[in-house]
């Protein structure tokens, strides 16, 4: 079947009324998740993961896709009105959006944001459906070695972009890696670290994980911080661009879409790092740079083509080889998982309505989502006026109450609980909670690969070694371990060989 | 200035990943030909254990700075009282039910945020926790625990 006739079948999929209906929904969701400050894509998808468990697996997919690249358009509308980013990836819209608003060019500001989201958002996926399949067949060859190296350095790559130090990136990662390994062990049927209660058999809940991680700590760290936002309020003019608007953003909006998919392929928080990509880069090609930080539009532009054009691109690991490479995705993977659908290199032979049923729904949801943020921006802002001491419980108790709904079981709301706490504790002691959601999803996976491919080359290290694609990976991964390291070492020479030579001059 | 938290997560994560490695040393190990269920859990708690070292010795020879970011006055009574009122809901929600629980629960929770009129926090926790059994427990069949309304 070609392209064609794949996308007319994903197109009589994605334009049923259950899916039509349900990516509304998610959209819908994505952007009020974006428009609320504290809640983002991850939390937002880990508290309707339990509303899925009726859906066909299409439809659950076309649901969580559609929160995560809504949620890239939602965060514009805070940083660009209010200046609180209303998620991570829109925090450097907030530096020209906010000045622009304040010099009554809120509308242009946000019109550009909203179709430099769509423009990307198209490019992004348009790039997903001509990669992805390409991707897997590549990954087809991927033997145990292989995948137990891309792997490894996902994790090591993850770690190496969170923010702060490398070092707890990768504890934490370890940390999930364990938790992955509670349960009955699936080559044996071992039961490990379930100390005699059988709700641990089949390992520790990736929901009540995530919901915990995302959902509860976020809202102890909102509450928290809550007396520390500064919230500024604008009106809403002119929503048109001028002709120089569109002059000034088109290039950005471009070179956005492109940066943000590649930066989006690879392992890490892909939508914030593809925004401040951005805007770095924007910043640097501009002729007057100095503009930058007091309302330049080519600062909103770029950066929010960059973080949709993300969404799509960290989608292509995940399809093609069933690897998330980023946090969001690895989400929507423990829901797969749940449904039951595994996501890998023969999903898109195997599974062909799904795969084309969610890329043309991404393309329906982008439009969706450019008529939902033009027209209703101002509603959406009025979000903001609900007090955070009556927003908080009711994410609080839809945690609980989801994560109970799961199973019935009291047992996985104590264990979001104390994830809850964990991941707050975690963040106040300066550990990204990231790589442990990732780590407990590949876990199980990495395992299985670990051990095939020891048993195969019988117990033979060097196998890693001797297979040129997983000793590619394996060294660069290397690298990036090896890089902290060498730079603080040649800071410290540098150091003293510096006091050495200021001492010696002293002296003279 | 060095961070006291560190030596405190070093020392937490070295701990766990001695007790994971002893247990992990209790399951069938296998052999690197064969690995078997214990090999996994000992050498990612054996790697835990090394970095956790690292991230203590960090702290004991200052090869860097830590410098705390200003964070202005935070709210810690208010994370206190929440933690709280989530450990109270696990606890209560089997021999209280789902309906006295969640409606406490909202309650504790919106005087803990500053909500000192009691009428709307009483009107809000209320219709909040019909609303939400009404979605959950009637519509998408969720049996929730009765608790000493049930009985």
């Amino acid at each position: 079947m070609d392209i064609l006739s794949h996308l007319a079948n994903g197109l009589a999929i994605a334009l049923s009324p259950g899916n039509l209906f349900y990516c509304f929904v998610g959209v819908l969701i994505g952007t009020l998740v974006g428009v609320l400050p504290g809640v983002g894509p991850i939390a937002g998808m880990s508290l309707l993961i339990p509303a899925t468990f009726g859906m066909h697996p299409t439809t659950a997919m076309i649901m969580l896709a559609g929160i995560y690249y809504g949620a890239m358009y939602g965060g514009s509308t805070t940083s660009i009105l209010i200046n609180v980013p209303g998620e991570a990836a829109s925090v450097v819209t907030s530096l020209d959006g906010y000045q622009m608003a304040r010099a009554g060019r809120a509308g242009p500001a946000l019109a550009m944001a909203a179709i430099g989201s769509f423009v990307a958002g198209t490019f992004s996926i348009l790039m997903l459906m001509l990669l992805a399949p390409p991707f897997a067949q590549l990954a087809l060859k991927f033997g145990p070695a292989e995948y137990a190296a891309v792997m490894i350095l996902g994790f090591v790559l993850l770690a190496y972009l969170v923010q702060g130090s490398m070092l707890k990136a990768l504890m934490v990662a370890a940390f999930g890696l364990l938790l992955g390994t509670v349960g009955i062990e699936p080559m044996s049927g071992y039961r490990r670290f379930a100390f005699g209660r059988p709700e641990l058999w089949e390992g520790i809940g990736f929901v009540p994980v995530a919901m915990g991680l995302f959902g509860i700590a976020e809202v102890l760290v909102s509450v928290e911080r809550a007396s520390l936002q500064e919230v500024i309020r604008t009106k809403l003019r002119h929503l048109w661009p001028s002709q120089e608007d569109w002059k000034d953003s088109i290039g950005a909006i471009l070179r956005g879409s492109v940066l943000g998919f590649a930066v989006g392929i690879l392992p890490g928080p892909a939508t914030v790092l593809a925004s401040f990509t951005s805007y770095t880069v924007e910043k640097r090609v501009s002729r007057h740079p100095e503009r930058f930080g007091r309302g330049a539009i080519e600062g909103v532009a770029g950066p929010e083509a960059a973080n949709n054009a993300a969404t799509g691109g960290a989608m292509v690991p995940l399809l093609a080889l069933g690897i998330p490479f980023a946090p969001a995705t690895a989400v929507m993977m423990g829901a797969l998982m749940i449904h039951g659908v595994r996501p890998g290199p023969l999903l898109i032979e195997q599974r062909p309505d799904f795969f084309w049923g969610v890329i043309v729904s991404m393309y329906i949801g982008n439009f969706m989502l450019l008529i939902l943020n033009l027209p209703l921006v101002g509603l959406f802002a009025s979000l903001l006026r609900v007090p955070g001491r009556f927003l908080h419980p009711l994410i609080v108790l839809f945690c609980l109450v989801g994560v109970y709904s799961i199973n019935y079981s009291v047992f996985d709301v104590w264990v979001m609980i104390l994830f809850g706490l964990l991941g707050y504790v975690l963040r106040k002691g300066g550990f990204e909670v990231a790589p442990l959601v990732l780590a407990l999803v590949l876990g199980p996976v990495f395992e299985t690969s670990l051990r095939q491919s020891l048993i195969m080359s019988r117990g033979d290290l060097a196998v890693f070694l001797r297979r040129p694609l997983a000793a590619g990976l394996l060294l660069v991964a290397l690298a990036l371990v090896l890089t902290p390291l060498l730079r603080h070492v040649s800071g410290r020479l540098l150091a003293v060989a510096g006091r050495e030579d200021l001492s010696d001059r002293d002296r003279a | 200035m060095l961070h006291r938290g560190d030596l405190a997560s070093g020392c937490i994560g070295f701990v766990f990943a001695l007790a994971v490695c002893f247990g992990a040393r209790a399951m069938p190990m296998g052999s690197i030909r064969d690995p078997g269920a214990g090999f996994m859990p000992f050498w990612v708690g054996a790697a835990l254990a090394a970095m956790s070292l690292v991230l203590m010795s960090s702290v004991f020879l200052p090869l860097r700075k830590f410098v705390a970011p200003k964070t202005g006055e935070l709210n810690r009574y208010q994370v206190a009282w929440m933690v709280g009122g989530l450990l109270f809901y696990g606890l209560a929600l089997e021999p209280l039910g789902y309906l006295v629980t969640t409606f406490l629960l909202l309650g504790a929770l919106l005087w803990i945020l500053g909500e000192r009129r009691w009428l709307s926090a009483v009107a809000f926790s209320a219709l909040v926790t019909g609303a939400s059994y009404a979605l959950f427990g009637l519509w998408l069949g969720v049996p929730l625990p009765g608790g000493i309304i049930a009985r």
